[in-house]
């Protein structure tokens, strides 16, 4: 009954719609048909190249259940867990053995030794660099590089040298007088800050671990802009993993949420929150 | 025995707005089913509305839809799955028709619409090729042939 006479073949043509509807239209595609729509023409490229595209692609991903990007990856790419859809990955070293280090929103970084690659699986884009830790900023919208360097070991102790690169301007800084020593077990960036967790706690702030997290035995993470330590406690039937997220930044407030998965032989340990985008 | 107990039906009679299209035609819409725009509601609120409404971006056809559209939104007691379906139905239709019933839910203000519409567009671009959704938004400013190769190398995974 709804059946509309328009001409055989596309012979009619369609109105303009204006620009707001079609960047509503667009928001809400995955990212393989953006990219080809990019390819269509210059205004269409402009479009989903426009930052303020990206802002409300990102709001509507973020948006939906998180825990659907609980991933777990263990020795190597080819072992993926707990996902509905494989990781698509841009073209790697064939010898990577590579562990996904860190993830924000649709960015990685994967480690190899002393290799480090950043990639959008999204895109598919990755550059190798000898980055050593990625970080976001909301409050800027920009994406942050630590790097770290040894100087030299004194009386036992390894001094450092650190610098904060802003991938948006391509600069670098210089971090003074920072109180980490090499090597730090994650970074993350949030608050306007970048925060890092040492062995015992996240010296960078001082800020202090939620009261119920057994030391030494988190990872820091960003869960939806706010800062989070996962913990997980494995039993012989099922892995409880904890999630503190530091609600009110402020005041140091954590909030607890547990989430209990089946209990899996690969161990939970290299976790990460990431948005399928 | 279907009318004798009346007594559950408001008391007072259904309000009816009159819409005329660009084409001149009349359509009659209770004033309930109406409130979905927010357009329709600002112009009843005005109380505007007594004389028709003349809607000139919408033509005839397109306006018998919408009112459609609004009266099945309106009927109370449908479930959510029949509606889902009736939706799906009243958006099988070629892009060009729903184009237009985008602008006219952008003008009228009726977000469902706009929503439903919106969606199926984003759907059939989902398996379009650039060609293809170049015709379908009229879009004639295209790269040069070096330009589009260029960019197509650069997103070359998302043509496989």
């Amino acid at each position: 009954m709804a059946d509309e006479v328009n001409g055989r073949d596309g012979k009619a043509v369609s109105p303009d719609l204006p620009a707001d509807i079609i960047h509503d239209i667009l928001v809400r595609l995955p990212v393989k048909t953006l990219l080809r729509f990019k390819c269509v023409s210059k205004p269409s490229r402009s479009i989903i190249s426009d930052p303020s595209f990206a802002d409300s692609f990102l709001a509507r991903s973020l948006a939906r259940p998180a825990i659907a990007g609980l991933v777990s990856i263990y020795d190597g790419l080819d072992h993926q867990m707990g996902l509905s859809a494989p990781i698509p990955l841009p073209d790697l070293p064939p010898d990577l053995l590579a562990k996904i280090l860190k993830s924000i929103h649709s960015f990685f970084i994967l480690a190899d030794r002393d290799l480090t690659l950043v990639c959008n699986p999204s895109t598919r884009e990755g550059n190798i660099e000898s980055f050593a830790a990625l970080g976001y900023d909301p409050a800027s919208k920009q994406y942050k590089v630590l790097k770290t360097w040894i100087l030299h070991v004194q009386h036992g102790d390894e001094v450092a040298a650190h610098k904060v690169l802003t991938l948006d301007t391509n600069s670098w800084r210089t971090v003074d007088d920072c109180p980490i020593k090499f090597p730090w077990d994650d970074c993350i960036s949030a608050e306007g800050a970048i925060h890092i967790l040492t062995h015992d706690l996240m010296k960078f702030r001082m800020l202090l671990p939620p009261g119920g997290a057994r030391e030494g035995k988190v990872e820091l993470k960003l869960f939806r802009e706010h800062l989070a330590l996962l913990e997980c406690r494995r039993s012989p039937w099922d892995d409880m993993i904890t999630m503190y997220v530091l609600d009110d930044y402020g005041r140091q407030a954590w909030k607890e949420l547990r989430m209990v998965l089946p209990h899996n032989n690969v161990p939970v340990q290299f976790s990460t929150f990431f948005e399928f985008l | 025995m279907s009318s004798s107990s009346s007594s559950s039906l408001p008391p007072c009679p259904k309000k009816m707005i009159t819409l005329k299209s660009s084409d001149g035609e009349t359509f009659q819409i209770e004033e309930t089913a109406a409130l979905q725009s927010k357009t329709l509601e600002n112009m009843i609120d005005e109380n505007c509305a007594s004389t028709p409404i003349p809607l000139r971006s919408i033509n005839g056809k397109i306006l018998a839809k919408v009112v459609e559209f609004c009266n099945k939104h309106a009927e109370v007691g449908v479930d959510a799955e029949s509606l889902h379906a009736w939706d799906a139905e009243f958006v099988n239709v070629e892009y060009t028709t729903l184009f237009d019933y985008i602008l006219a839910a952008n003008f009228l203000e009726i977000p469902t619409l706009l929503d439903l519409a919106s969606g199926v567009v984003g759907d059939m671009i989902k398996g379009k090729t650039p060609d293809e959704i170049r015709k379908m938004f009229n879009i004639n400013d295209a790269f040069s042939p070096e330009e589009e190769e260029e960019v197509r190398r650069a997103n070359q995974w998302a043509f496989e």
